[in-house]
């Protein structure tokens, strides 16, 4: 009866959505495309709660929960919040600051990334952002996989946690870019022949060796993660490269075209659910 | 001892001998077919370390080595190729419907 509610209450913001005045043609295409990739998730797990798919493999593999539960007693991303929010507030050279490049001084604004940049004709990523503010103020730009980025990252998602995803697909263009998206999820590569949709859908939840791959659905909503491979704060970039490699696909460059398209279409199917960033993974 | 250096020499004469020039060739495949799949999107991590452990082996004198490596290379640049078209065509059959 709970599981029903949810849902309803899912189906309710959905629909609340589509009835604003801003909602495009092309909105009206990916939230039908939105409807069928979660309830492939939501058969398949019958058990699991929609909302707990912010969540990753833990929402669906109870053995790996209890280890996830333990280490978010102290969690391991804490510390990092605290140094993003110190190199968040220092100023650059210039006396300007991050706050002074985003919306409600960059607080409460992960929810609008990623977002299609009508003047720039691409999809925009809040790392990509958070470069080009360095490079508006004279600052060079970070590294995009761990490291500095990751932690102003991390600070900037908390301060959305339990917001949802604000975003849309505004134009023909931004819909091609959700469709590259798209495609690029579906599509096999590597050596191994596999496609993320083939690990994150079809085998979501079976063991692959020793690992079990998360279910798609939440899979943007915690990044950056602290990850006990990397023993670090990283980006979700690094994360889609690392994937790239496991199945023998040379990897994209982060924050390339690929990727944010890659990104862009991932945070359309996770509306409805909440931001959770940063989390902690295995 | 005779009959050792005969055998020896039978062997010698009965191995397969590689031109370097068909090496040189079938590396070259193997690099351009490697570029069409990189452009595709759909490189494989591995050609390009055997395409470049040919050419050393060539270097090094060993064609028949270099040849081993750069028709294995050559094989997973067609296969990352077929590959990229493959996905062109039939993405949108691992959607949910």
């Amino acid at each position: 009866m709970k599981k029903i509610i949810t849902i309803c209450a899912l189906l309710a913001a959905f629909s609340v959505g589509s009835a604003s005045a801003n909602e495009t043609q092309f909105d009206k295409l990916v939230a039908e495309d939105g409807s069928k990739f979660r309830s492939y998730f939501l058969n398949k797990f019958a058990s699991v709660e929609v909302t707990d798919y912010v969540n990753g493999v833990y929402a669906i593999d109870a053995k790996s929960r209890e280890q996830w539960e333990e280490i978010e007693d102290f969690p391991p991303y804490e510390l990092s919040i605290d140094e993003g929010q110190e190199l968040f507030e220092k100023p650059f050279a210039n006396g300007k600051s991050y706050a002074s490049c985003f919306a409600n001084d960059g607080i409460n604004v992960r929810k609008n990334y990623p977002y299609y940049d009508l003047e720039l004709s691409k999809v925009m990523t809040l790392e990509l952002a958070i470069n080009l503010c360095r490079e508006a103020n004279g600052e060079k730009p970070l590294g995009y996989k761990k490291g500095d980025i990751a932690l102003l990252s991390a600070y900037m998602a908390y301060t959305s946690r339990d917001e949802t995803f604000n975003i849309g697909v505004p134009n023909q263009a931004a819909y091609d870019a959700y469709l590259d998206g798209k495609k690029f999820f579906y599509s096999k590569r590597g050596q191994l022949n596999l496609a993320c949709s083939d690990c994150h859908l079809v085998a979501a939840g079976q063991k692959l060796r020793a690992d079990i791959p998360s279910p798609a659905l939440g899979h943007t909503t915690g990044f950056p993660v602290y990850r006990s491979k990397w023993g670090g704060l990283g980006t979700l970039h690094r994360r889609y490269a690392g994937c790239n490699k496991n199945v023998r696909a040379q990897p994209f460059s982060a924050q390339g075209e690929e990727y944010r398209n890659l990104e862009f279409f991932q945070s359309l199917m996770n509306q409805g659910l909440v931001l959770n960033g940063p989390s902690a993974r295995k | 001892m005779k009959k050792l250096l005969v055998v020896a020499m039978a062997a010698l004469l009965s191995a397969p001998v590689v031109a370097s020039t068909e090496v040189v060739a079938l590396i070259d495949k193997a690099q351009s077919t490697r570029l069409q799949a990189a452009a595709a999107g759909f490189e494989w991590t591995k050609t390009a370390g055997l395409i470049k452990s040919a050419q050393k082996a060539l270097k090094d004198g060993d064609a028949a080595l270099a040849q081993k490596l750069a028709s294995k290379a050559l094989k997973q640049a067609e296969n990352s190729l077929l590959q990229a078209q493959y996905s062109d065509q039939h993405w949108q059959d691992h959607a949910p419907q």
